[in-house]
């Protein structure tokens, strides 16, 4: 499974040029893909994406807060299918920054669960490309039935810029 | 599809029961389980257990049997396999989970003609350092038998006299429910150490092993908590009864091929349970292990041992010298 199956609204987004601005009140960029973060950190800032490159984001924080997320949903009820799940993304950033990726699941008793890929996502001047992968059997946190599920990606906590030139997600 | 039932024998896990039965639905590769409470408090009930099974889920039929007080999961899978219908059966365990490579397993043995098929596993110890499979004990023995990478393979009596050597679990084998019925192949109704003669007899007595590399099981070991395999007291000497029985049957001329393995397994098994035993049940564990050495390990057995492995053989004479 590739993007349009699993994430229908990526194909979109990598065709459609669009931009906007964000807050912690409205982090909407696409449909069902949004930036949610602590309201503590008071999260403002602008997004932008253009044909064939996925978005850049800039954002200023006013507090501190615990977390700051884009979350991107997929299509993925059942994964007893699959036995990866991963992404493959082209980033950059003007300062250096590590990011985490996780894939999020519906719980039923405690609203859903985590698991994070292995590496962390390092985002340097250059760009360069990252793969990731979660072999599923290696997780049994992960649910094999779930309402709902997000790729998210963790974000800087404080004032950051950065771009992903293009995001893939595939399962098999 | 093949017709599969699986038993799952519960003592207190309940949640882990029910988390076995979602990945069990899910899954779809079980028309029929039959859960066994061994003397749960609670009790587990019907109830709890409907939303598994029904016309439109993987489980299509659930059946539950109770046993009060508890007995031990290995009385509690005889009783689950007096009543099976189906022509093959699994063994699980309710803390351990199937893996997404069942259903593909169970796809590839539909219509072929098996007495046992014996599959690879993940171990959570190993997970624990990043490494996906077996501990290296077993992982080792299979790819010394040849068949670490093979999808399916038929097992020479060779390669049998290998792999018999892996853990003694339950849950690493799809059986033949007739080829155990036909040997009355059980489990032991001891506390702990029931399985073991369930694995060595299937062995003994099967004509057509399969083996497979897919890795069907995720096997969860706790240190702590109150599991049987974490128990020191005095049911730790159950571990003669199956030894025993199985020394017995090796009399026989046609498992000569088995006696020099068994014996080192048992040796090896007996003291690992010496360190597992509380010091108090010391004397008797000691007696009980002369007893069975001077009984059923004849003296060219006693040779082979300490040739082959003699650090074995040092360490059980430095237990009986201690007496």
């Amino acid at each position: 499974m590739t993007n349009s199956n699993i994430c229908p609204q990526l194909p979109d987004i990598h065709a459609a040029s669009f931009e906007g601005h964000i807050s912690s009140d409205n982090g909407a960029i696409a449909e069902g893909c949004f930036i949610h973060s602590d309201p503590a950190l008071n999260l403002a800032g602008d997004f932008k994406s253009s044909e064939n490159h996925f978005l850049d984001l800039s954002c200023t924080t006013q507090g501190e807060g615990q977390w700051c997320a884009l979350h991107l949903p997929l299509n993925l009820s059942s994964s007893a299918d699959i036995s990866h799940l991963g992404f493959l993304c082209r980033l950059s950033a003007p300062h250096p920054w590590m990011l985490r990726a996780c894939l999020r699941s519906e719980h039923p008793e405690h609203g859903f669960q985590d698991c994070f890929f292995p590496k962390h996502l390092l985002c340097t001047e250059r760009q360069h490309s990252h793969v990731d992968v979660l072999h599923l059997d290696s997780q049994p946190e992960i649910p094999l039935q779930a309402q709902w599920r997000e790729l998210v990606f963790f974000l800087p906590r404080v004032s950051f810029t950065l771009g992903f030139q293009s995001l893939h997600i595939f399962a098999a | 599809m093949l017709d599969l039932t699986v038993v799952i024998p519960c003592h207190n896990d309940t949640a882990l029961l029910h988390r076995l039965l979602d990945h069990l639905n899910n899954l779809k590769c079980a028309q029929k389980v039959i859960v066994v409470d061994d003397g749960s408090s609670p009790a587990v009930t019907e109830s709890e257990l409907d939303s598994y099974h029904g016309p439109d889920c993987g489980i299509q039929q659930l059946t539950l049997l109770r046993q009060s007080p508890a007995m031990g999961a290995g009385t509690a899978r005889n009783i689950a396999l007096d009543g099976i219908k189906s022509a093959h059966v699994m063994f699980m365990d309710a803390d351990d989970l199937p893996t997404r490579e069942l259903p593909q397993l169970c796809k590839t043995l539909a219509g072929k003609d098996f007495d046992f098929c014996l599959f690879q596993h993940h171990d959570s110890r190993m997970g624990s350092e990043q490494l996906w499979g077996q501990m290296p004990f077993d992982q080792d023995l299979w790819a010394a038998s040849g068949h670490l990478h093979q999808r399916l393979q038929a097992l020479s009596p060779q390669d049998a006299s290998l792999l018999v050597r892996t853990a003694n679990y339950p849950w690493n084998k799809i059986y033949r429910t007739n080829f155990l019925r036909t040997y009355n192949i059980r489990c032991s109704e001891t506390l702990v150490h029931n399985d073991i003669e369930l694995h060595w007899r299937s062995f003994f007595h099967a004509k057509t092993i399969l083996t497979s590399n897919h890795v069907c099981m995720t096997h969860f070991v706790n240190f702590k908590g109150k599991r049987l395999t974490n128990r020191k007291g005095a049911e730790r000497l159950q571990v003669f009864v199956p030894l025993q029985r199985l020394a017995q049957e090796l009399k026989s001329p046609d498992l000569a091929a088995y006696r020099l393995t068994f014996f080192q397994f048992s040796l090896e098994l007996l003291l690992w349970a010496r360190s597992a035993i509380a010091d108090d049940f010391y004397s008797d564990f000691a007696s009980s292990l002369t007893d069975f050495i001077n009984e059923h390990i004849s003296r060219q057995i006693r040779n082979q041992i300490q040739d082959n492995t003699p650090q074995l053989w040092q360490d059980i004479t430095h237990h009986l010298s201690t007496l």
